[in-house]
């Protein structure tokens, strides 16, 4: 019977092509695109979790108490120490640090980021041992391990083992082992890995493990189960304070970070760059509210379908009535009828499911691309994901069969035969419920769409305080460059095509550095004003465009402008200070001129010494954008230290290319022994934000197809109606109704459902937009924009649906709707 | 009113070509009373679909008021049919969602009549079939004569010149079939034209002429004494 059921499922799918193309396209679009997105969103919320216990796993965060700056490195040497103080709390401790080097391999010269780590870093990372082994590799302090990858990269066709890289042009390391690559799910990036205690010698830093307080490294530690990572930080925060240092401890605390939330905090400095430079792959922190959006939005498409699908099968239905009769006349009892609908749209269902697995394995590889993540079709084949998947669609077909089974099969065979279609009791209101369901759900994703399109818009186009054209940056990434700055500086000057050259330690989109906390002369040493601390030479607004609010740049034209270093022998110095205007307003100016000429200093101790810096406010600067424009402006200040590892070279218009080959001219006559590292800032500009806005992109369409699949669904409706009313067209035409006038009543009924939708979508969309909203420091105000535009997108979408349909109604000549039955 | 002239209709399916009317020739004068009768499938129902302008001929002239409209536009042919034109039909085919006086009221939403005018014209017609006191009835309390007295009412609201009948007795039992055809003899002798294909001769009697069809041709025309 059941298989008689299952093979008379597929004559009725295949009787009603149109139709049942039209529905099992509508329900596979909608779980292809659900899946598409769970697919995303599972990547995403899966980060680090490979990392065996990786619950137990956290990375130490210490947080300045004074400006609230939170910062994802902890200091060089004190995680051993807190290790060995809490033996019972701590299982394991390991740390890494990244630097971007230069590799020789032979005549080759890179630049390639080494990391340093303890050699138990690979039994806290998952990384699976091609080559070597994992418990020597890096006993042998000159040994590296690379990743598969890395060899590819370094060693293209050439067995990579045993190999030797020099770093620096001095240090020699030689492969001892090939790892697996970093998981595409995993906040690491790095691809060469050497033994930490290099450090010293390849930095040139031979008191990097006697600075308690230097915080270059992340340190990962794995907690013994059952212990709190609260109270352990509180623990571990105390016992620094008591052993190591009282001052410095009270002025900080320490913050034990879940490794499952590294790659959802967007706001801690000193970040890990997210980008793996070897394979290219970027891994932008997300903010846990985007990522729920998407799950929402691949939970609201698939109610979509699944309504969608359900309208369309009651639709079905009723022009069914009469085979309902006939096989009652001929001995089906109800529930035989019953089980032949609700077998049907199982059948169904499940056609569309695979159909939408096809449709997956198509699409995945683009939409990957598109968001920037590699999503693997792969991971559908799991057998949960897999019963998940046809779980849902059983139930998707049982719940489209339930209607008609339960409401056709009812019907008395005598009934069933005369008549033509089927007005079930409540059907259609049941359907008029689903569609206003439906269209809500797909004007609120339109309207959010609107507000995702022009907030993005807004945050991308909003000025940024600089300007990044023409802008071109070199990093000073060695001393003999460091050296030759001036020389480069007056020598790049020298032409037309260059504007401005200077150098900085801090430039827009790289990370900002540590910060620095002033005191007003004029006040007690409560009043602090906490800031990001920017090192620039003179010309350093000028070459980034940067406008100023009051006053005036830091120049060598002014003496007092310039900060000399400060040292034991000197310590209290004085200079001139540039604030923005965060940093103003926070001090209590809020007219910029009323900053100008004001006294502030800073004051520190180190080593027994007290230091002193007395600075004199030259100019307040506009805000600019150092980092994402989703958060607020830093509060900056700027000082002449004459220092800093970038330099910035601004061409004059239309001589970018002109001003990059002598930048590059100039590099090679005075920093031979190392490539160039130069970026033009505009670009890193676009690409600090080229995934943000692709990943919202790819949400539009996804909006855009869920509205698509709603309209399908009110096809259905509008061919149930036109069915239904049939006779009441044949009537009104013949008392002078024009095609028209048919087409405009059908359709307004229907478009009236969407008003209605429309109303409840609103407000939703409203409350959750207005909530997602808060995420950005600049925000677009909310207007009634684009809910309205939303709503007539809908509505006239709506309307064109059922107008279709509509019109092949209202053609039909009355004479055959009004036929004598 | 309206002249028929050597017109024929012609269905065609893919095989067979079969003539539903074969050069049919009536003439119908203005206030005349005319039944239209014969067996299943002779043509009658074509015929009055042809006369109402639901239909058009194959070939032939249709002149309605002198104008022949046999290669009018289905548009066209709606503008005239909705000013001249009133139907009553077998099976009522009132609208189920409406009540009696909007079935009614609904012959004059395609006239762009003001809806105070409406109002006035639906009760004066109501009252004039006797179905006043039903106005707020839904089609579904109502008996077949008097769902078909609504019917008669919405055919005539627009002060339409001409009704064509299709079997408007052929669902309602004697008495209220008489009941009927007294109210179409009224409408007769207050102007109205009206043409019904009938199958019953008692109420082909109330019809001063009767024009009987077989197979699609014209045979007899009677007029009553």
């Amino acid at each position: 019977m059941l298989l008689n059921h299952v093979s008379m499922s597929f004559r009725s799918i295949i009787k009603n092509k149109l139709y049942s193309v039209i529905n099992i396209a509508g329900l596979a679009v909608g779980l292809a695109v659900s899946i598409l997105i769970i697919l995303f969103v599972s990547h995403e919320t899966s980060f680090d979790s490979t990392v065996a216990d990786h619950d137990r796993v956290y990375r130490l965060n210490w947080e300045s108490k004074s400006s609230g700056s939170r910062f994802a490195t902890f200091f060089n040497p004190l995680s051993p120490v807190i290790a060995d103080a809490f033996p019972n709390d701590v299982e394991m401790v390991t740390r890494i640090t990244l630097s971007e080097r230069l590799l020789n391999i032979g005549e080759n010269k890179q630049y390639q980021t080494i990391s340093f780590v303890d050699p138990n870093f690979f039994s806290m990372f998952p990384y699976e041992f091609y080559a070597g082994d994992p418990a020597t590799a890096l006993s042998n302090l000159n040994g590296a391990i690379i990743t598969q990858a890395a060899a590819d990269v370094l060693f293209p066709d050439e067995l990579a083992i045993g190999k030797t890289i020099t770093l620096d042009g001095q240090h020699d390391f030689q492969i001892t082992a090939i790892i697996s690559n970093n998981k595409s799910n995993s906040h690491q990036i790095s691809n060469i890995f050497v033994n930490m205690e290099m450090l010293p010698t390849v930095w040139n830093d031979p008191d990097i493990w006697q600075r308690n307080f230097s915080d270059q490294l992340y340190h990962y530690i794995k907690l013994a189960p059952n212990v709190s990572a609260d109270v352990f930080a509180a623990n571990a925060h105390t016992y620094i304070s008591e052993n190591i240092n009282q001052e410095f401890g009270e002025s900080i605390s320490f913050i034990a970070q879940p490794l499952s939330d590294i790659h959802f905090t967007t706001e801690l400095q000193n970040e890990m760059s997210v980008r793996d430079t070897v394979t290219g792959l970027s891994k932008p922190a997300r903010q846990r509210s985007d990522i729920n959006i998407f799950g929402f939005v691949a939970i609201l498409t698939l109610v979509i379908a699944t309504f969608n699908f359900i309208n369309m099968q009651i639709a079905q239905s009723s022009n069914r009535i009469k085979e309902v009769g006939v096989r009652k006349v001929l001995g089906a009892n109800r529930s035989q009828i019953a089980a032949q609908f609700i077998i049907e749209s199982t059948v169904m269902s499940i056609i569309a499911l695979i159909a939408s697995l096809v449709i997956v394995e198509m699409f995945a590889p683009f939409f990957g691309t598109m968001l920037g993540v590699p999503l693997v079709a792969d991971q559908i084949y799991s057998l949960g994901f897999i019963s998940g998947l046809l779980l849902v669609s059983i139930l998707v077909g049982i719940l489209s069969g339930l209607y008609p089974a339960l409401f056709v099969s009812g019907i008395l065979p005598a009934k069933a035969i005369r008549s033509r279609v089927f007005e079930g009791v409540g059907s259609a209101k049941l359907r008029a419920g689903l569609v206003i369901l439906q269209f809500s759900i797909a004007i609120g994703l339109l309207s959010a769409t609107g507000i995702v399109n022009r907030q993005i818009d807004f945050a991308l186009n909003k000025p940024l305080g600089y300007e990044p054209e023409n802008v071109i940056t070199v990093r000073l990434n060695n001393d003999e460059a460091r050296d030759a700055y001036n020389i480069m500086h007056d020598q790049l000057l020298a032409n037309p095509e260059i504007t401005a050259v200077s150098r900085g330690s801090v430039i827009p989109t790289r990370d900002l550095s540590d910060g620095s906390t002033y005191l007003k002369e004029d006040e007690g040493p409560d009043f602090k004003i906490n800031t990001r601390r920017v090192g620039v030479s003179d010309g350093y607004f000028d070459s980034l465009g940067m406008q100023f609010a009051a006053g005036r740049a830091l120049s060598e034209d002014f003496l007092g402008d310039v900060l000399p270093s400060i040292s034991p022998d000197n310590a209290t110095v004085s200079g001139g200070i540039v604030l923005n205007e965060t940093a103003a307003k926070q001090a209590g100016w809020t007219n910029a001129n009323d900053a100008l000429g004001q006294q502030i200093y800073s004051v520190f101790s180190f080593g027994g010494t007290d230091y002193r810096m007395n600075l004199n406010i030259v100019g307040v600067v506009e805000d600019a954008h150092y980092s994402s424009v989703r958060s607020e402006p830093a509060s900056l200040s700027f000082l002449m230290t004459g220092g800093g590892n970038n330099m910035v070279i601004k061409a004059s218009d239309g001589n970018l290319d002109k001003a990059t080959q002598l930048v590059d001219q100039v590099w090679q006559q005075h920093v031979p022994s190392y490539p160039i590292r130069r970026t033009f800032l505009e670009e890193d500009y676009a690409s600090f934000y080229a995934v943000e806005g692709r990943v919202f992109r790819m949400f539009i369409g996804f909006a855009g197809l869920a509205a698509m699949i709603a309209c399908i669904g009110l096809y259905g409706l509008a061919s149930f109606i036109a069915d239904r009313r049939t006779k009441e067209i044949g009537i009104r035409k013949v008392l002078g109704a024009s095609v028209l006038d048919i087409v405009m009543m059908l359709s307004w009924e229907l478009s009236k459902l969407v008003i209605i939708a429309n109303i409840i979508a609103w407000p939703a969309a409203w409350i959750l937009m207005n909530d997602w909203l808060t995420g950005f420091s600049y925000r677009i105000e909310m207007t009634i924009m684009p809910y309205l535009l939303a709503g007539v997108v809908a509505f006239i979408l709506a309307y064109a649906t059922t107008s279709i349909r509509a019109w092949a109604a209202a053609r039909i000549n009355p004479i055959y709707s009004l036929k004598n039955e | 009113m309206l002249k028929l002239q050597d017109l024929t209709k012609a269905y065609r399916t893919d095989e067979v070509e079969t003539v539903a009317l074969n050069n049919v020739n009536i003439e119908i004068e203005h206030g005349e009373f005319v039944a239209i009768m014969g067996p299943s499938g002779c043509g009658k129902s074509t015929l009055l679909n042809i006369i109402g302008m639901l239909d058009t001929p194959t070939s032939g002239h249709y002149f309605f008021q002198d104008e022949d409209v046999a290669g009018y536009s289905e548009a066209q042919l709606g503008v005239i049919r909705k000013q001249h034109i009133g139907f009553i039909f077998q099976s009522f085919n009132l609208i189920d969602e409406l009540s009696v006086a909007e079935n009614i009221e609904l012959a004059l939403l395609y006239h762009d009549i003001p809806a105070s005018e409406r109002k006035e014209r639906v009760a004066a017609v109501m009252d004039k079939v006797g179905i006043a006191h039903r106005a707020k009835h839904m089609p579904s309390q109502l008996s077949g004569g008097q769902q078909q007295r609504v019917a008669v009412a919405r055919a005539v609201v627009g002060n339409q010149s001409m009704i064509l009948a299709d079997e408007p007795t052929g669902n309602l039992d004697t008495a209220h079939g008489q009941e009927v055809m007294e109210m179409l003899q009224q409408l007769n002798e207050e102007g109205t034209t009206i043409v019904m294909v009938t199958h019953s001769p008692s109420h082909a009697d109330y019809a001063r002429r009767t024009i009987n069809l077989l197979d699609g041709h014209v045979v007899t025309e009677s007029m009553r004494a």
